[in-house]
This record gives C-alpha cells, structure tokens and sequence, in this order.
C-alpha cells in the first residue's frame, strides 16, 4: 500500500506561535478550558458521545479564539439550558459538586473572555493585568463556593416552611440584583 | 459616564443572571440560584465603583523631522484623570502607510491607575519621502472587569516631514554658462581665480601676489601665475509631475516616477549649492509651483521642504503657457528636467525650451520595470509598442539637442554637461 506523507505547513504554525503571546494565550486558555468543563457538567456524561464532545469542544475553542464574540453567549446560555433541561426532564440527579462546578465554570468561562475581549492576541500583557484578574477569581470563587453551599441546602436547613421562603428569597434576590445594577448603571451615568 | 459603553459581557451576564434567577423563582429550584451566584457576586464586585471620565490619548514624537529610512521615537501617553482605575488599556499603533512600526512592536496591555498616565514609546520607521501623519493610535480602555469598555477621543496628529533620501550624486566641474563674478566654477575666461592654467608674462595691473618669484628669477624676466576665475551659476530643477507611474515600495523597495524625480533633485541641489551655486524649483504641473532661486545650506533645507509637497494634480496645462509665464527660466542656467516622458506635453516643452538655446539636460525618471496597468492578452504587445513610440520620442529629443539620460545617481549626468558645455561654446542663448 503506497502511503502518501502529508505536508505540515510549519512555517504557518512557527509564524502563528510567534505571533501570539503568553499573556493572552493564558487568559484564551482558561476561557477554553473553563468553557469546555461547563460544556461537560451541564450534560450528563450517559448522554455524552463522540459527535456531542466534538461539538463542545469545537465551541469552546470558537469562545477561547473569539472571545468578544457572540459565541462566549452561545455557550454559556447552551451549558445553563442543557443543565435546566437534563435536570428537569430527564430528572438526573443534581450533586453539589457538579452544580457548584459548573457554577464556577460558567463564571470563569464569562470573566476570561470578558478579558480576553480586550487583550489583543499579539499582546505584551503586563503581568499585574493577569495576577489582579486571578486573585479577584480567586475572591469571587471563594465567596460563591460556600453561598452557594449555603444556598443549596436551604431547603433542608428550612425545612416545610422551606418551600415558600426559597421562592421568595429567589424572587427578592432577582429584585435586588436587578436594581442594584439599575442603580450602578445610572449613578455612573450621573457622574 | 461619558464615552464608557457596556461590553457584550455585561449584557450576557445581566441576561444570564435573569434568567436563572426567574427560572429558579418559577420553578422552585435552588440549584439554579446557585449557578447564578458568582456571576452576581462578580458583576457586583466589578461594578461597585463606575468610572466617571474618559481616557486622554496624547502623541509625541521625538523629532518632527527625519529622513527615509530613518527610525524614530514616538510616545502615545494614555491618562486617566478620574478616580477609578482602567484595566485592561490596550494601546496599539497602527500606523498605515509610510510611517511603519518596527517589526518588534506589539500592542500593549495594562493596567491604567487613578489619577495616573502611562506612556508607550513606539520606534517607527519613515519609509517614504512626503509629509506624514503620525496620530492612528488605537486605545481601548475597559474597566469594571472588562464589563465598561471606552474609547477615548483619537489624539492629535503630529505631522513628520520625511526629507528624501540623497542618492550620492557627484557631477564634473562641466558649468555651461556662469552667471556671476564670484562662486566655485572655474569659467573659461581668466581671471582672479582658483584653477592654474600656467604661467605668463608680467603685464601692468597683475597683482604682485600672483608673481611667480622661481620662475622669475630663472627666467630674469617678471612672471606671474595665470588662474581662470571662479564664477557661480544657476541650476533650475525643474519637476514634471504630469503623471506618476510605477509602484513605491519605499526607501528600500522600488521607485516610482516622483520618487526618482524627488531624490534624485535633491541630490542635484545638494551637490550644486554645496558647490556654491544657486538652485532654484519649478513644477511643470498645474500648480505652477515655484522656489526662488538661492544658495547656501539654509536654501538647501527649504529646498527639501519644498520637495515634500511634490504630487501629481490633475489640471489643464499647455507647454507655451507654461513657458509665458513670467517667473520663468533666466538665460544663463542649467535647467535640469525630471520628467518620465510619459506625455506630449513633457516633450514639447523640451524640444521649445531646446529651440530657445537653453542649456538643458533630460532626466528620464521613469522606473525601468514600469509597465502600463492593463490585464489584457494584448499587453505584452502593447507594451512593446508603447515603449518603442517612447523611445522615438527620447531620439527626436536628442536630435533636437536634449541630451535625455536615465538617473543613476553619482556621475549619471558628467557625460551630457560636458556636451551641453561644448555646446554652450558654440552657442548663445536667446532669451523668450
């Protein structure tokens, strides 16, 4: 059987290399990896197959390679409606560790990109951009963790009465934060 | 606010946030007000505190002043005169055209303080002659963990003059005609001069400084030392900007026709007022510009100045109006023509300024590779044609007595001023 060797455009790769810098290839970098974890929490791994792991892995290298774009939405808003529609429809079982996972995921996948956005490829990145942008993942991961701890088993810690207040609590947190960015958004407008 | 926007990231995460905020009120799930919990936490954090003002963009350069090919430094300061910090600052120059970044410049990211300015020193490269813009800085400023993003103002454009390059020209001595009693030609009249000719008789009025005491005394009768005297000429560059052809490629790259017919007359300026004549410009062109003639090195920078608004305007203009005009040519001088002979026009002003006894040379400025722009199978052919007819035209020059000769820097013009000063021995000029 005659093989026939195929050839590697090396320049082309040697070039790309060259051209891109660390800084923001890390910051990419995280934005793939985190956008491919919440890609895989939000869907079981019963349903996961060959052609749907390509698929993932394909849009979370689309997000990582245009991070200003429409897709980092696409995404995100795919992993959240997977988990609702999985969770709900096909009832699999939600585990603390999953949901906080993609909780996470979904954040560090929204705020790398956030950064990324505004990072050309070819950057020089001072290095406090990268370290003061960590660190405040770090806070906002460590906060989130034990709320969300905290949050998941507040039925339990409720009990009956449980079933009203989350709602409700729900419902005041959405009101809260809907003004609270309201308020943000015009006190910046005012200044 | 002014001048911040919302990133598409604020508008996903609020969205985001909603959504699963209802989601979970309506269905009663705590799960989902979990997965919403560190975008909350973070859009929050981010933006507790707005900025108020817009970043400034300022541009400086090093020296306003270069020559091609010359590299140079630039700043681009970015400010921020309010009281929350910016991050990321991108700071990119994306100078089009002639003036190009060096190979390692690459774009910026930073972060911007409060009440603080950073600066970014860019080494840019002049590529071409003309006068440029440096100002094409793009900054993007965000803040609030990339959810603001603004855009500030662009910065005032500086402009560079870029001087052209001077191809190294030398030229014989070969003056045909000098027009004053004082300068660096030798003429061929004697006179109180620098260039010996040899030694003569004593006659009443020589200077007793001029006695040649050895020859004197062998010969025991008074002889002097015989000098041609100096004189200074006027030199007319004189720029056909009729039409431009061939593609510029830079300081390094190829010449275009105004590339060569720049260069190359401000090497013939140089040479000729550091030889203490006078130089003087005129544009065969539309514009019927004009430099008076002068000399010394101060002329020789306006001269360089005044090359920098060469370019080609398209406008109605005939030869014998050209000539009529009153600045025009004075009798005595060297009119050196750039011209690409690429119109009827360029050549009947030649052949005119032929007939009325000028001492004239022709430099063919048109590159050697320059190929009129048409895709078609009959190009080949065409060309050839095109440049048979003009070469027609280049020998009926010549036979009207216009030596045409192509630029090729030093000496490319000693052999046609030797002609033209033999001619100009034979010869005198009519004044029209």
């Amino acid at each position: 059987m005659r093989t026939r060797s195929v050839p590697v455009p090396t320049g082309a790769v040697n070039r790309l290399l060259a051209w891109i810098a660390v800084g923001p290839l890390m910051v990419r970098g995280v934005a793939f990896g985190a956008g491919q974890a919440a890609l895989l929490l939000s869907v079981p791994s019963e349903l996961l197959n060959p052609q749907i792991g390509l698929a993932m892995l394909v849009l979370a290298a689309v997000t990582a390679v245009a991070p200003g774009s429409q897709w980092v939405s696409v995404l995100e808003y795919l992993a959240v409606g997977a988990w609702l529609v999985t969770t709900t429809v096909q009832l699999y079982e939600i585990t603390p560790a999953r949901i906080l996972g993609l909780a996470v995921a979904t954040y560090l996948h929204h705020s790398a990109c956030a950064l990324a956005a505004g990072m050309p490829a070819d950057a020089v990145v001072a290095p406090r951009v990268l370290l003061d942008w960590a660190l405040r993942n770090a806070v906002v991961v460590a906060v989130s963790v034990p709320v969300g701890l905290l949050v998941l088993n507040l039925p339990a810690l409720l009990g009956r009465s449980g079933q009203v207040a989350v709602p409700v609590a729900g419902l005041a947190a959405l009101v809260l934060a809907g003004l609270g960015l309201v308020r943000l958004a015009r006190g910046g407008h005012r200044s | 606010m002014p001048g911040w926007r919302p990133t598409r990231a604020l508008r996903r995460v609020v969205g985001l946030v909603c959504l699963l905020l209802i989601a979970a009120v309506a269905l009663g799930r705590t799960d989902l007000v979990v997965l919403a919990v560190p975008l909350l936490t973070g859009t929050l954090w981010a933006l507790r505190r707005t900025p108020e003002v817009s970043a400034e963009v300022t541009v400086d350069v090093a020296d306003t002043q270069v020559g091609e090919g010359q590299q140079f430094d630039a700043t681009v300061s970015v400010a921020n005169p309010g009281r929350v910090r910016f991050v990321p600052v991108s700071v990119d120059v994306r100078v089009g055209g002639w003036l190009a970044t060096t190979e390692e410049f690459r774009p910026i990211v930073t972060a911007l303080p409060a009440e603080r300015a950073i600066d970014v020193a860019v080494r840019l490269q002049a590529r071409r002659w003309g006068r440029h813009r440096f100002g094409s800085v793009e900054v993007v400023a965000a803040a609030c963990d990339g959810l603001l993003v603004n855009r500030p103002e662009p910065p005032q454009p500086l402009e560079v003059r870029v001087h052209p390059v001077n191809e190294h020209f030398e030229a014989d001595d070969a003056m045909p005609r000098a027009a004053e009693l004082a300068g660096t030609h030798r003429s061929r009249r004697p006179g109180e001069g620098g260039e010996l000719v040899g030694v003569r008789r004593f006659v009443p009025g020589d200077r007793l400084r001029r006695i040649d005491w050895r020859v004197s005394l062998r010969t025991r009768e008074l002889h002097v030392v015989a000098t041609l005297s100096d004189r200074d000429a006027e030199v007319v560059l004189l720029l056909d900007t009729l039409h431009e052809a061939g593609v510029s490629g830079g300081v390094n790259g190829a010449a275009s026709v105004l590339d060569v017919t720049v260069r190359g007359a401000a090497s013939v300026a140089e040479h000729y007022l550091h030889r203490g004549d006078r130089v003087s410009l005129l544009e065969f062109g539309p514009r019927h510009r004009q430099l008076r003639a002068a000399g010394g090195r101060l002329h020789y920078q306006v001269i360089r100045d005044w090359l920098l608004d060469t370019r080609v305007v398209p406008g109605a203009l005939e030869p014998q109006d050209w000539l009529a005009r009153p600045h025009q040519l004075p009798p005595n001088a060297l009119i050196v023509a750039f011209t690409p002979l690429l119109d009827e026009r360029s050549a009947e002003l030649l052949a005119r300024m032929a007939w009325a006894g000028r001492f004239l040379i022709a430099v063919d400025t048109l590159p050697p590779r320059a190929r009129p722009a048409i895709k078609s199978v009959w190009r080949e052919p065409a060309t050839r044609l095109w440049l048979l007819e003009r070469q027609n035209t280049i020998d009926e020059l010549r036979e009207h007595g216009v030596p045409v000769v192509a630029w090729r820097g030093s000496g490319s013009l000693d052999e046609v001023l030797r002609d033209v000063s033999r001619m100009a021995l034979t010869s005198r000029p009519v004044s029209r």
